[in-house]
């Protein structure tokens, strides 16, 4: 895909954008708070990442070369804000430090897992814990038998403890 | 609040930071509908722009500046953005005082625009660029020039910074932009290599083609 994509085949932006778009979301989000702001990262990150695909090594993998363009567009913006409000006089609401390099690493990594999980899965996992409700409110939500809520969560919880488990172990996520 | 936490049962036990992550809206964030737009622009920075890797300059035979200069003041016409006047080349025998090009902003400077003229001179081409819209390198960065042949071969024409004003820049070519046609600026970082960092911030066309 790498070489596809450095001869901007189309296709292959277009396969790079469903595979990572999500990822490079939530680290473009997470440093910009501003919607609009992250939308600009996003852009600007596989715009990057196509000028830069001439020294992307193809035997590699691409997720972490991809996230240190995701990072570097995100704090680029971030700081090109910085100094607008300054020069405005503005307040400086923006001036805060992006969170570290492993915090936006840990996050694309979830984002990633969270991916990778089946729909049915990613949605019981999204309920239970960004809206926070209980495997009953998922089932009175969703019209899923209860049991069914149960044991899909389960089965998403063991795909995600897998897939980050190298955070998980080590304790990285802090 | 999770389901644990509520008191039902869940035979995965989720570090709390990792719950905390899983409850985080940045992880959750819809990425934005714009697949389509970013091929339309790929494929015309593509089209535009060419390959960008730094190669050395190919040793073509010169062709003569004059007939560079005319051929572009028949063609004075705007393509993707980038215009070419010729303002001195009606006179045959006499050399061309300097030909005028616009210079656009690409999307890491879409604020950015310019014009610039080029003036041969006995030392080389003297590259003269004024611009609006630019950001000053930031600390660690600077602005490099380069010309680019059509088979992609790069040559520096000097580097600078906008960090004290809008005032005209020079930039200077010792190869025919017969056969470099295209301008580009580049922010490159301080200690990262002579070579192009491909972060493109401004691009044009000396021929208009």
């Amino acid at each position: 895909m790498a070489a596809r994509f450095a001869a901007a085949d189309p296709d292959a932006i277009r396969d790079l954008y469903v595979q990572y778009s999500g990822p490079v979301t939530t680290v473009a989000a997470s440093i910009l708070r501003d919607p609009q702001l992250a939308q600009d990262a996003v852009q600007q990150t596989f715009l990057n990442a196509w000028r830069g695909a001439h020294s992307f090594d193809p035997s590699r993998d691409i997720a972490p070369w991809l996230y240190a363009i995701a990072r570097r567009a995100a704090i680029d913006i971030h700081r090109a804000e910085q100094r607008r409000r300054t020069e405005g006089g503005h307040d400086l609401d923006v001036a805060v430090t992006p969170l570290a390099f492993d915090r936006t690493w840990e996050a694309w990594e979830v984002r990633r897992a969270l991916g990778e999980l089946p729909d049915d899965e990613r949605e019981i996992v999204r309920l239970a814990h960004f809206e926070g409700r209980t495997h009953s409110e998922i089932a009175a939500l969703t019209g899923i038998a209860l049991g069914t809520v149960k044991s899909r969560s389960h089965r998403a919880h063991k795909r995600l403890a897998h897939a980050l488990r190298h955070l998980v172990d080590t304790e990285n996520v802090s | 609040m999770t389901p644990d936490e509520r008191g039902e049962d869940s035979a995965i036990d989720v570090p709390d930071a990792l719950a905390a992550l899983l409850g985080a809206d940045t992880v959750w964030t819809e990425p934005p509908d714009i697949a389509d737009e970013l091929v339309a622009r790929i494929e015309q920075e593509a089209r535009l722009q060419g390959d960008d890797q730094p190669r050395p300059a190919a040793a073509g035979r010169p062709r003569p500046w004059r007939r560079w200069a005319m051929a572009g003041a028949a063609a004075a016409a705007v393509i993707v953005g980038i215009a070419l006047v010729v303002n001195s080349a009606d006179d045959d025998d006499r050399e061309p005082a300097g030909v005028e090009f616009a210079i656009v902003g690409t999307e890491l400077a879409p604020d950015a625009s310019g014009t610039g003229v080029v003036q041969v001179r006995p030392a080389g081409f003297a590259i003269i660029i004024e611009i609006q819209g630019l950001d000053p390198a930031v600390p660690g960065t600077f602005y490099q020039g380069w010309v680019r042949s059509d088979d992609g071969d790069l040559v520096a024409v000097g580097t600078f910074h906008a960090r004290e004003d809008n005032g005209p820049i020079a930039l200077w070519s010792g190869v025919d932009l017969d056969d470099y046609p295209t301008l580009t600026v580049t922010t490159q970082q301080i200690g990262a290599g002579t070579g192009s960092s491909g972060e493109q911030v401004l691009v044009a066309r000396f021929d208009g083609s």
